[in-house]
C-alpha cells in the first residue's frame, strides 16, 4: 500500500506494461469526457474505473486519495446544494436546499472524484521515469525555439524535481531536528513554521544553484539525448487508444433525462 | 560512556561508526534500544535533555532563519521561556564568548561569511547556557584562524564548567582540544582514555604528524613519539637540526 498521495506502485499488470504515452493520452481523453457527462455517465465511468483498478492489480488507497481534497469537495457540494435555484425540499437558516442543487453538487463532486481516481491510477501504474519520458515524447512536436524551452528541458526539470523530493524531505528533517534542539515547539507556533520554511527554501535554492552549475560545467545543453527508457508503442497501446476514442465518441452525448426538470 | 561536567571529550571514528547516533541520543531525538541515557541523574526525557544539552549540528549555518543575527541568537533562549532582560544579557554573554563583532548583530545572518554563520549558530546554542554541549564537526569549513578561534571558545566554555563533546574527523585538531578521546567503530567503543595513551596505541588511526614522529623515533632519532601538533614537531626537529649542524 503506497503511503503518499499519487505515488507509483511497482507491478507487472496490463496497465503497467502499456506505453506511458498511451496512458497519458487516455487519461486526458477520459478527463475531457468526465466534464461532458452527467451523473449516469459518471456512474458508468466509475464502473470502468473499478474494472481498470482490478485489472491493474495495484491496491491504491482509494479513499485516502480523496482526503487532501475532501474539505473542498464538501464545500462545493454545500454551495451547489443551497445556491442552485429549483424546488426546495429543506429550509435551513433561510437558505433552501434544492433537488436540482443536490444533483448538480453530486455531479460536480463526482467529476472531481473520478478525475482524481483516474489520475491516481495513471501515477500508480507509471514510474516517474517512464512518465517523464512519455511527457517528453508527447511534447516533442512543440516549437521549442519559439517557446524558449524544449521538451527535453522540461523532461529534465520534471525528473530532477521528482528525484529531489526525498532529498528535500531529509533536509527538512535535519533542520527540524536542529530547531527542536533550540527549543522549537515550546512557544510561538507560527515562528516555528517560519524557522523551518526559511532554512528549507534557502537550502533548496542553494542546492538547485549547485545542481545547475554542476550540470552546466558538464556541458548540459538541453537537446536530444538517448534515454534509458526508449518508448515503443505496440499493438495493445493502439488498441487501448482506439477503445478510449470509441468511448469518448459514444459517450459524448450521453444524457439521460429521468427527472422532468433536471438532466442527470 | 560517562562524561563529567567541565570535561572535554573528543569523539571520533570512521564514517558510519555511530557518532551522530550518540549525538541524537543525547538530545532525545532518538530513544535507545538498549541501555539508558542519563544526564545529571535524570533519564530519557527529551524536553529536559534539550534544555541541558546544546547541540551544534554539522551544517549549523543551515538552521539560521531570523531577520537579524541578534534575533537568531535569541531564538533559543526565548523558546525556553526566559524574560526579555535575561535574554538580552544571555545573548550579550554568548556574543562575548564567541567574540562576534557587535556590528554584525543588526545585519541579516545570510549576508555574512560561512565562518561567521557558524559562530552565530554557536552563539545561539551558547545563549541557552546548557550544561553540556555537543559539537558535531565544528572544524569543518573553517580556516586556520577560525579553527584557532573555535579552540579558544571551547576552552572558555570548559572553564565555565560545561561538559563538551567534540565530534570530529580532524584528528589533529581533536587531539589538540580534547584531553580525553573516545574512538567508535561500528557502534562499539574501541578506545576510551587519555590523549597520550591514544597516541601510543598503534591499532588506532593517528594524525600524519604523529605517524611521522613515531617513525623517526623508531629509526632512533631523539623525538617524542606522541607528538601531535605540527608546532611541537617543528620545535623538536629544529633542535635536532641545530645539533647536527653544530
Amino acid at each position: 500500500m503506497p503511503d503518499y498521495f499519487l505515488s507509483f506502485v511497482p507491478g507487472d499488470s496490463f496497465l503497467h506494461k502499456l506505453d506511458p504515452r498511451t496512458k497519458l493520452i487516455a487519461t486526458m481523453l477520459i478527463s475531457i469526457l468526465i466534464f461532458r457527462l452527467h451523473i449516469t455517465g459518471l456512474v458508468l465511468l466509475f464502473a470502468l474505473f473499478m474494472a481498470l483498478y482490478y485489472l491493474s492489480s495495484v491496491r491504491i488507497a482509494l479513499l485516502r486519495n480523496l482526503r487532501p481534497v475532501a474539505p473542498f469537495l464538501i464545500l462545493i457540494f454545500i454551495f451547489q446544494l443551497f445556491l442552485v435555484p429549483g424546488n426546495s425540499f429543506m429550509d435551513l437558516y433561510g437558505f433552501s436546499a434544492t433537488s436540482a442543487g443536490f444533483f448538480e453538487g453530486l455531479r460536480i463532486v463526482g467529476r472531481f472524484v473520478l478525475l482524481i481516481q483516474f489520475a491516481s491510477l495513471l501515477t500508480a501504474t507509471t514510474s516517474p521515469a517512464h512518465m517523464t519520458a512519455g511527457i517528453e515524447r508527447l511534447l516533442r512536436p512543440l516549437p521549442g525555439k519559439v517557446l524558449g524551452v524544449t521538451s527535453f528541458e522540461i523532461a529534465t526539470m520534471m525528473s530532477l524535481s521528482i528525484h529531489l523530493v526525498p532529498v528535500l524531505n531529509r533536509f527538512l528533517k535535519e533542520v527540524y531536528q536542529a530547531q527542536l534542539c533550540r527549543g522549537l515547539g515550546r512557544q510561538k507556533k507560527l515562528s516555528g513554521l517560519v524557522s523551518l520554511a526559511i532554512p528549507l527554501l534557502r537550502g533548496a535554492f542553494r542546492m538547485m544553484d549547485d545542481i545547475a552549475m554542476g550540470m552546466e560545467s558538464r556541458c548540459y545543453q538541453g537537446n536530444y539525448r538517448t534515454s534509458l527508457f526508449e518508448l515503443k508503442m505496440n499493438k495493445n497501446d493502439w488498441l487501448v487508444l482506439m477503445l478510449v476514442f470509441v468511448l469518448l465518441l459514444g459517450f459524448w452525448n450521453l444524457n439521460i433525462t429521468l427527472l422532468p426538470s433536471y438532466q442527470i | 560512556m560517562h562524561i563529567k561536567p567541565g570535561e572535554i571529550v573528543g569523539l571520533t571514528g570512521p564514517v558510519g561508526a555511530g557518532k551522530s547516533t550518540v549525538l541524537r541520543l543525547l538530545v532525545g531525538l532518538l530513544e535507545p534500544d538498549k541501555g539508558t541515557v542519563k544526564i545529571d541523574g535524570c533519564s530519557s526525557n527529551a524536553k529536559r535533555f534539550r534544555e541541558m544539552v546544546g547541540v551544534l549540528f554539522q551544517h549549523s549555518s543551515r538552521q539560521l532563519f531570523e531577520k537579524t543575527v541578534y534575533d537568531d541568537i535569541a531564538f533559543g533562549p526565548s523558546n525556553f521561556g526566559f524574560d526579555r532582560r535575561d535574554i538580552e544579557s544571555q545573548v550579550q554573554k554568548a556574543v562575548d564568548i564567541v567574540g562576534l563583532d557587535e556590528s554584525l548583530l543588526e545585519v541579516s545572518p545570510f549576508g555574512i561569511s560561512g565562518g561567521e554563520q557558524k559562530l552565530v549558530a554557536l552563539a545561539g546554542i551558547i545563549a541557552q547556557f546548557p550544561r553540556y554541549m555537543v559539537l558535531d564537526e565544528p572544524f569543518a569549513g573553517l580556516d586556520t584562524r577560525g579553527k584557532t578561534r573555535l579552540f579558544h571558545i571551547i576552552q572558555t566554555l570548559q572553564n565555565k564548567g560545561m561538559g563538551i563533546i567534540v565530534i570530529s574527523h580532524h584528528l589533529d585538531k581533536l587531539l589538540e582540544v580534547a584531553p580525553r578521546i573516545i574512538y567508535l567503530r561500528d557502534g562499539i567503543i574501541c578506545f576510551d582514555g587519555q590523549r597520550q595513551q591514544y597516541l601510543l596505541d598503534n591499532s588506532l588511526p593517528l594524525p600524519l604528524i604523529t605517524a611521522l614522529m613515531k617513525r623517526l623515533h623508531a629509526r632512533g632519532l631523539p623525538v617524542y613519539p606522541d607528538t601531535f601538533t605540527v608546532e611541537s614537531a617543528i620545535k623538536q626537529l629544529a633542535k635536532f637540526r641545530n645539533r647536527r649542524c653544530g
